[in-house]
């Protein structure tokens, strides 16, 4: 009885399992997938910098007419995109010739990987913890039950019938 | 005589609120040891209650003589020199009073001190209680008077010759909504001091049984809906004023704004488990205390210059001072917990995972993450700079990628938790629960693909897919919520769905507030999911030119300019047609402001429930002379300020005490070690 339990938990765990990962693949694959046309690079990758004048806005959101920055800066992608650099060379580009702070997120390069990794392995850990300690509090209550030898449910006196009755009747058994 | 009466008020408001918190706490203390001096602590205590009111009444005379110094263009103060004008609008030189470092503080402190004034007026509900939060209140006051009187002074008065005219304020504050939103913010931040003290000095005097909670609950209430409120306005006015096409940069000062929004918020659920059941008391008053000190974190991130931000409209060395006071804060806040933290010991424990506390514990560890990720990228550049001698700059890529999903995932916790029932719930519950919002989901998920969206294209689309289709599952799970109750009430009464609705409303408001309020978040989150599909074009008009974008067809009628004391303003004149018709004339503009030399950009909008046709008009190339126009079609972006509406109503709903109160009656007898007697479905 006991193996057979865990058995349909494990099922139970595998069935939340499996679509959640393959949520998680096609959200990896979706972010993954990125734009093959000029046009779209350009767009998405203006939304990946800032602009440096000052104005600490998205490079291809800086809204000052002549700013003296984002107009060479966008040159300075076009020219990229058109030469065939890839994304990711491109970004490298950017960040030596303008500096770190010209891209609006760090790069994947040693201590700026904690950026990215951090804030879900802090959600992950602290998803884990609380389903430990939600097992250990279960686990612990049922031995307690168990001292109290309260195994079985005292029988509900005829009031509390009748409420359990009427609750039922008005809610149509959905209670 | 203003500038000096001013002074006078403050150095008066300090010194009540340090008699306040010293005879306060002696006042305490000796209740607490028994051991009393010369006055009867209770007397000495009611002074300090007495002191502590008039200092509402000093600081609120120091406000009024620093806008009383802006409305007579009193430009010896040196504050109003620099943020005001004669020709500043009434409304504008009322706003002057937070537009600076030194205004802002004085507004602190005078919410605070209103804050304070009303708890003391109200003692009479736990004298004692009321006495302990009543001076943990004067000791934050002490605090923000010290930096008013000696640090940061509003009346300082300027050297030399008296300019005719000040300099103006900032452009970007002159916007009626800037009336409105600091006072909303600070109401928000100030008001979390509250339920902070409320929570210390419940803790401080071993506060027997979780009354305090619910004496507090209306004061986090209100000022939970103060801060959500002055932050969608934060975000309406940089969506109007600001013209890059959006609501929300992640910028620093907005995340500072954010952080105890979602600790503040993940207190308002948990604290539920302390008061019904006694749980989670530990968790609570942690929430609370990191609540209270990321409102002054963001204090300092917006004063202080520790991060780069375009909302850091005054920089200053006053960060130290923060720094200190945020630390002592946790020092007192952590060795209270020490001293005190058998006091803190849990009634109960979760039972079941599949149980309404549970979700309430992931809710919380979600809003915590989500705050924890917001502090971690706000905070980052600062790390980067420490760690490998450069900053980086983390903006709204990276809280795109990692926020978000955080978000979603909240979001779908949202239409969860109310189908479980508190303790625990079968699993043919659940299921027969989750039926109709999975099938309303699942249809949703299958309409959106053969309406043409395709989730797997880009990122944006992926998130705007799973957004749409989590907000029906949470919105039918809403909307089940207050039909099965609805029904039933209509068996009983014999009323119709729709007065049985707004019966079963007034008989829980609070659970169903909380309904209407997470109602309003799912249509938050549509307006937000909508931002994927946002397109914009910029080019040059001339006379009559058009310019095309998704349904509506811009011409350019006229670019014409307009004077008036406080600015000059260009602006073009645009018809919007639809279809060949003509639907509306839009007019973007940009003012210049002589007295600051600044410019700022007025967008003109078009808002309809399916896009927003927001226009900036960018001003003149200089080398052709040509205007410059910027067109933006924003999807969905008016269900964000629908949604925030439907928020303050649920939490108006939630605040309304209950009206009829429905009882039913079971003789008490011995509570059983193990299992319900009945089990227990409801609640909030």
């Amino acid at each position: 009885m006991h193996v057979l339990g865990k058995r349909l938990a494990q099922s139970r765990l595998q069935a939340l399992v499996r679509p959640a990962l393959s949520l998680l693949l096609a959200a990896g694959l979706a972010g993954s997938l990125g734009a093959s046309d000029i046009a779209e690079r350009y767009k998405s990758l203006n939304h990946q910098m800032m602009c440096t004048c000052g104005c600490a806005q998205i490079l291809g959101e800086c809204n000052h007419l002549g700013c003296p920055r984002s107009t060479p800066m966008l040159a300075t992608l076009q020219t990229d995109l058109t030469s065939g650099m890839d994304d990711h060379a491109i970004l490298v580009d950017f960040s030596e010739k303008y500096g770190p702070t010209a891209l609006a997120s760090p790069l994947l390069t040693r201590f700026n990987k904690s950026a990215w990794i951090m804030p879900p392995a802090v959600l992950i850990l602290a998803m884990l913890g609380a389903l430990l300690v939600l097992r250990q509090w279960r686990e612990h209550g049922r031995a307690q039950a168990t001292a109290n030898g309260a195994g079985t449910r005292p029988p509900l006196t005829p009031r509390e019938s009748e409420a359990l009755a009427r609750i039922r009747r008005e809610t149509g058994g959905e209670l | 005589m203003m500038p000096a009466f001013g002074s006078y008020a403050l150095l008066l408001a300090l010194a009540l609120s340090a008699y306040t918190l010293v005879a306060g706490s002696i006042a305490l203390r000796q209740l607490a040891t028994g051991r009393y001096g010369r006055l009867a602590p209770e007397r000495l205590a009611e002074t300090a209650r007495r002191s502590g009111i008039a200092s509402f009444v000093a600081v609120a005379a120091a406000a009024f003589a620093l806008i009383w110094a802006a409305f007579t263009n009193d430009f010896s103060v040196s504050y109003i020199l620099h943020h005001s004008n004669r020709d500043l609008p009434g409304p504008y030189k009322f706003a002057t009073l937070w537009s600076g470092q030194e205004g802002s503080l004085l507004l602190w402190a005078f919410l605070l001190a209103a804050y304070g004034f009303v708890l003391r007026l109200r003692h009479r509900t736990d004298v004692k209680l009321f006495a302990y939060a009543s001076t943990i209140l004067a000791a934050i006051q002490l605090f923000f008077l010290m930096l008013l009187n000696f640090v940061a002074p509003p009346f300082a008065l300027v050297g030399g010759t008296i300019p005719a005219d000040g300099f103006g304020l900032n452009p970007l504050l002159q916007y009626p909504e800037m009336v409105i939103h600091p006072p909303m913010l600070y109401l928000g931040y100030v008001g979390f001091s509250v339920p902070f003290a409320f929570a210390l000095g419940a803790l401080m005097m071993r506060y027997p049984g979780e009354k305090w909670i619910q004496i507090t609950r209306r004061w986090t209430m209100v000022t939970w809906l103060f801060l959500t409120f002055g932050i969608f306005l934060g975000a309406h006015w940089a969506y109007s004023v600001l013209g890059w096409g959006g609501y929300w940069g992640w910028d620093p000062v907005e995340n500072a704004s954010l952080m105890p929004w979602l600790t503040g918020t993940a207190f308002l659920h948990s604290v539920m488990m302390q008061e019904k059941r006694g749980m989670m008391k530990k968790w609570n008053v942690w929430l609370i205390f990191s609540t209270f000190l990321l409102t002054l974190l963001g204090t300092d991130l917006t004063r202080s210059g520790l991060v780069q931000s375009v909302h850091a409209f005054a920089q200053s060395s006053i960060g130290g001072w923060f720094h200190a006071f945020m630390g002592i804060s946790f020092v007192v806040c952590a060795y209270t917990f020490w001293r005190q933290r058998a006091h803190l010991t849990a009634d109960h424990q979760i039972e079941s995972l599949a149980s309404r506390e549970s979700s309430f514990l992931f809710n919380n560890i979600i809003l915590l993450a989500a705050c924890f990720t917001v502090l971690w990228g706000t905070l980052f550049p600062i790390l980067s700079e420490y760690a490998q001698g450069n900053r980086v700059t983390v903006g709204p890529p990276f809280y795109n990628r990692v926020a978000v999903p955080i978000g979603v995932f909240l979001m779908m916790l949202t239409g969860v938790g109310p189908l479980l029932a508190w303790r625990t719930g079968s699993l043919r519950s659940i299921r027969r629960n989750l039926a109709r919002p999975v099938t309303a989901a699942g249809i949703t998920a299958v309409l959106l693909v053969v309406w043409g969206l395709r989730p797997w294209t880009d990122e944006g689309s992926f998130y705007a897919y799973t957004v749409w289709v989590f907000a029906m599952f949470v919105a039918v799970a809403i909307l089940s919520e207050f039909l099965r109750g609805a029904q039933v009430l209509s068996r009983q009464t014999g009323r119709n769905l729709l007065r049985s609705t707004l019966l079963l409303c007034q008989r829980n408001t609070r659970r169903y507030g909380g309904y209407i309020i997470h109602l309003g978040v799912v249509i938050i989150f549509i307006g937000f999911a909508g931002s994927a599909f946002n397109q914009s074009q910029e080019r040059e008009m001339g006379f009559h030119d058009r310019m095309q974008i998704g349904p509506y067809t811009l011409v350019a009628e006229s670019f014409t300019q307009d004077s008036n004391p406080n600015y000059d303003s260009e602006y073009a004149l645009l018809d919007v047609y639809r279809h060949g018709k003509l639907v509306t004339t839009l007019t973007p503009s940009k003012r210049f402001y002589p007295a600051s030399q600044q410019t700022e950009t007025i967008v003109a909008n078009h808002s309809t429930l399916a896009w927003d046709l927001y226009t900036v008009y960018a001003g003149k190339n200089a080398d052709t002379g040509q205007p410059v126009l910027k067109i933006f079609l924003n999807p969905l972006v008016a269900w964000i300020w629908i949604g925030v509406l439907i928020v303050v109503a649920g939490t108006a709903v939630a605040l309304a005490p209950n009206r009829i109160t429905a009882t039913v009656s079971v003789e008490a007898r011995p509570r059983p070690a193990q299992g319900s007697l009945l089990p227990v479905s409801g609640g909030d």
